[in-house]
């Protein structure tokens, strides 16, 4: 027996970066910024189930040092903060959330149609953060119908599947709109999970390969976000590299677990039937760093109408 | 069928008991990862084969075979792997026209630095009949040629045996 919600969830994102707050572009060391309102989607009400921040990473290093000096405090739907001050993002969720593994917020926080959210952030470190981004993530909630709600059939068989995704020579600073993902035509798929090639720099070939982007459609073109999400924070890799400033000096870490082992959810899963699409947009900001292949992983299962 | 949390499988049938199984592949038991591989080059389907007395569930993959250190794609060494139900069901995409969207790369797919991966998909794991094999090509994606000898990779599952009696 199923229990079908009253509404109808779906994956979202939100990004809240310079973007959206060019204050965000550039945090000067010792500043406060009080007041950020992030206004949401019109469309339908949201779920807050998980966080994550990122530092866009500039060219030939992979370092986002400064982030662990990085405090905020942020907001309900009636700008009822949820902190009694500033704290740490480095304490409120681990590897500030990132390779697809969000900082959980529970119990969710539900945000109305249009709601917004209320941020301060304040830079306690030496030096300014550059292209400081913030990640909400959790689900939209539509009346049944509203958007696509393809399922599984009343009886089937499944079989675990990836789809690798490989982007041919991506430019260092190139953005391609409406890419195109299609099942195959043998089954439907359900994606449940995303991993990509972790960030990176190589020395020997000077070519930095580390602030690649999507937004995730449907075949109505409807997004799953509100801006570009960068993979590093939607998806993960084993071997990822050390990119997590502790510490004052700092020392940098890798992140532990990410790899396929804990992969970047997609929740709810997202049904795709057989010979539909998905769309993609995606972008890489590396600057003058040369075209590279980049590949990520599309996973969940094969599922087979019987 | 909802999402469920991994490693949630059912109970095994009546009369029967499920018995934890790891079937590990290395260069000393399969010879052909001790093959030169060329820049762009797979290997031929390499059998994966199982034990003749007891069906076996795969439940989660675990390959070892990240260089460490190796900046970029696939960390560096750019090995790539599909496997193959032993009906030859591929678990990851093929017949593409670009060779390396038919294979994955060990740290998108089955490799976590010490963890398994779970193999998520059938009711309870992916069915191998006694003595059965599963597939595993394996491609160099690297500009260089390379041998995947360092490459091991280990299926977990359950073996399915009847009567709990254990052979």
């Amino acid at each position: 027996m199923s229990i079908k919600p009253n509404l109808q969830p779906r994956h979202f994102d939100y990004v809240f970066g310079p973007n959206q707050d060019a204050r965000l572009a550039s945090v000067a060391a010792g500043a406060t910024i009080e007041g950020m309102e992030f206004q949401l989607d019109t469309d339908a009400p949201f779920l807050l189930t998980g966080r994550a921040v990122r530092l866009a990473y500039p060219n030939a290093t992979i370092s986002q040092d400064g982030l662990q000096f990085l405090k905020s405090r942020w907001s309900g739907p009636v700008k009822d903060y949820r902190q009694q001050t500033y704290i740490p993002e480095r304490l409120q969720m681990a590897n500030f959330g990132q390779a697809g593994l969000p900082g959980a917020i529970f119990p969710p926080i539900l945000y109305p149609a249009g709601g917004t959210i209320t941020l301060d952030v304040y830079n306690a470190g030496a030096s300014a953060l550059t292209n400081l981004s913030f990640y909400w993530r959790g689900v939209k909630l539509y009346p049944w119908g509203t958007v696509p709600a393809y399922t599984y059939p009343s009886r089937m068989a499944s079989l675990p599947f990836s789809y690798p995704v490989v982007v041919s020579a991506l430019g260092g600073s190139e953005t391609r709109f409406s890419q195109i993902f299609s099942v195959k035509q043998d089954a439907d798929f359900v994606l449940r999970g995303i991993q990509a090639l972790a960030p990176s720099y190589d020395a020997g070939a000077t070519l930095t390969v580390a602030n690649v982007s999507i937004r995730l459609r449907d075949f109505d073109t409807r997004p799953y976000s509100n801006d570009y999400v960068p993979l590093d924070i939607l998806a993960g890799a084993a071997d990822w590299p050390a990119a997590i400033p502790v510490g004052p000096t700092p020392t940098d870490y890798p992140i532990f677990p990410a790899g396929p082992a804990q992969p970047g959810l997609f929740y709810p899963e997202i049904y795709v039937p057989a010979n539909h699409q998905l769309l993609y947009d995606i972008q890489r900001a590396d600057g003058a760093n040369a075209a590279s292949d980049y590949t990520f992983n599309l996973i969940g299962a094969k599922v087979f109408p019987r | 069928m909802s999402f469920r949390p991994q490693f949630a499988f059912p109970e095994p049938p009546a009369g029967c008991e499920y018995h934890r199984c790891q079937y590990a592949y290395d260069s000393t038991n399969v010879p052909a990862l001790l093959n030169t591989l060329l820049s762009g080059q797979q290997t031929g389907r390499i059998p994966l084969v199982t034990d003749r007395d007891a069906p076996f569930l795969l439940r989660a993959i675990e390959t070892i075979g990240i260089q460490p250190g190796g900046p970029g794609p696939g960390s560096g060494n750019g090995l790539m792997i599909r496997l193959e139900t032993p009906f030859w069901d591929p678990l990851d995409d093929n017949n593409n026209t670009l060779q390396s969207s038919n294979f994955e790369f060990l740290d998108l797919f089955s490799e976590s630095l010490n963890a398994v991966v779970p193999v998520e998909g059938g009711l309870d794991g992916v069915w191998c009949p006694p003595g059965g094999a599963f597939n595993l090509y394996v491609y160099n994606s690297n500009a260089a040629s390379q041998a995947p000898s360092f490459l091991a990779i280990v299926l977990h599952g359950v073996k399915l045996y009847r009567s709990g009696q254990c052979q």
